[in-house]
């Protein structure tokens, strides 16, 4: 790992297996084909119509087209950055959202307090969490060094981390990921905006935090 | 190390500076030996490898006998990592045959501390992202109320609240007269009022023993005095037609001790 998962590739290697391509709307009677031109506004529409995060399927369904044209449509709108909103990304969700460049104006429109800075103990555990997830309490603590029941408990509260899982493992524990709040919270599009990781004495820092929590699970 | 850590540890250390070799080493700033070694290292601008581990060895121990009143998980972690600088430094010490794995392979505790430093670095370019306060808003984020402002209790000297209690008063306008409190009748006045009648008359209506625009209250008061009277044998009432006017009789004059002892209002036949 240690990149964040990119969410198209997750979508298609995870969920749905190999790129399937197939066009949605041949199965659904009076559905014409989108228009090229047409997708980009459509799938605006959608998103702005949606009440919570839609999935890719979803909008290729709706849209009448198939999976591969969304993904590739909503590339290109990602791409263009001189809109006061962007396309976020979460795993195989998708939502609209204001762009981080307002987000001081967009924060006083709605009337809200901008939150409070994250300390270095809860930056250490997202970046964790973010940059290899889904992470265990082991793992985390095992590149930390230090007890992180509290920092998870405080991350979980503010909704920025979640329970995605258990590992099969002796006592399953319970396995962190990421939310589309953190997301947010940072102004991000996807997780692939994430700072990337460097390397330390010529080491790729993805390797050594692996490294670090197979120590935990090889405890397990 | 610290992987099963029973008690959570994450609190700062503390809050006084510890002076180490003149480089000031705030705890509240380091959560775990790792950070602490990692410091040290980077104090003296060394890469993180076995013989930097080495070096900082002597002053990582002043540092972790520097520790007062950390909790005693941390403290574990501190000698454990302690422990392993030793192993370290008497090898480093000892004259013992160099094998070429010994060369290649960094200690765990390199390792770890470099996992560590690339743990900080991303937690620091976070940190930066935070700190721009970008944010994103979803579609439909819904409108704040603004919120009543919240009261605080403040520290005030009490001379200074005597102080602006005097200061109210001696500007305060005096107080206006209250209004006249209104006028009571008890059942023993009514009771009065009926056998003061009685002496000009033998019959009276029930009308002539109230006021002029009486309030209800003394109607009432009347009323249950008529009762009494009635039920003492006193007077008898009669109303000739419904809401029509009663004419109340004196059958029997109460002798001046029946009176006395009717007037007393703890005594006017009313349940306690």
């Amino acid at each position: 790992m240690n990149r964040p998962q990119r969410s198209g590739k997750q979508h298609d290697e995870a969920d749905v297996g190999p790129p399937p391509a197939r066009c949605v709307a041949a199965s659904l009677p009076g559905t014409e084909p989108t228009a090229d031109d047409e997708l980009p506004p459509l799938l605006e529409a959608l998103l702005l119509a949606a009440p919570e995060s839609a999935t890719v399927e979803q909008l290729a369904e709706a849209a009448g087209v198939s999976l591969d044209r969304v993904e590739s449509t909503l590339a290109d709108l990602s791409a263009t950055n001189h809109r006061g909103w962007q396309i976020v990304r979460h795993g195989d969700r998708v939502h609209l959202a204001t762009a981080p460049r307002f987000a001081e104006q967009v924060r006083r429109f709605l009337g809200l307090e901008r939150e409070s800075r994250l300390t270095g103990a809860s930056l250490e555990t997202l970046a964790i969490v973010a940059y290899r997830q889904p992470a265990t309490r082991a793992e985390i603590e095992a590149i930390r060094g230090v007890d992180c029941s509290g920092v998870l408990s405080t991350l979980l509260g503010r909704g920025l981390i979640e329970v995605v899982g258990r590992l099969e493992a002796l006592g399953n524990p319970m396995q962190y990921g990421t939310t589309p709040a953190l997301l947010q919270h940072f102004g991000l599009a996807s997780l692939d905006e994430l700072p990337p990781l460097g390397a330390i004495d010529g080491v790729a820092a993805s390797e050594l935090l692996d490294a670090r929590a197979a120590s935990a699970s090889d405890a397990v | 190390m610290s992987a099963g850590a029973p008690a959570p540890h994450t609190a700062p250390v503390g809050d006084s500076p510890i002076s180490l070799d003149g480089y000031q080493l705030r705890l509240a700033t380091f959560e775990g030996p790792l950070d602490v070694l990692l410091r040290l290292i980077e104090r003296e601008r060394l890469a993180i490898a076995e013989v930097s581990l080495v070096a900082v060895t002597d002053g990582f121990l002043a540092y972790t006998r520097e520790l007062r009143n950390a909790p005693p998980p941390l403290l574990a972690e501190f000698a454990a990592v302690a422990g392993r600088l030793l192993v370290l430094k008497s090898r480093s010490l000892l004259p013992r045959p160099t094998t070429a794995d010994d060369e290649a392979e960094p200690s765990d505790l390199a390792r770890e501390l470099a996992a560590h430093r690339a743990l900080r670095d991303a937690a620091v370019a976070l940190g930066e992202l935070d700190r721009l306060g970008l944010g994103s808003f979803p579609v439909g984020s819904s409108i704040q109320r603004p919120t009543e402002p919240e009261f605080r209790l403040v520290r005030h000297a009490p001379s200074l609240l005597a102080n602006a209690i005097r200061r109210r008063l001696a500007t305060s306008q005096p107080s206006r007269p209250h209004p006249p409190a209104p006028r009571v009748v008890s059942l023993a006045d009514m009771v009065r009022r009926f056998l003061g009648l009685f002496r000009q008359a033998s019959s009276v209506k029930f009308g002539d023993v109230l006021s002029v625009g009486s309030p209800r209250d003394e109607a009432l008061a009347a009323f249950l005095a008529l009762l009494i009277l009635i039920r003492r044998k006193i007077t008898h009432a009669n109303q000739s037609e419904l809401f029509g006017s009663i004419e109340v009789r004196l059958v029997e004059a109460p002798s001046s001790a029946m009176l006395a002892d009717l007037v007393r209002s703890d005594d006017l036949g009313l349940p306690r």
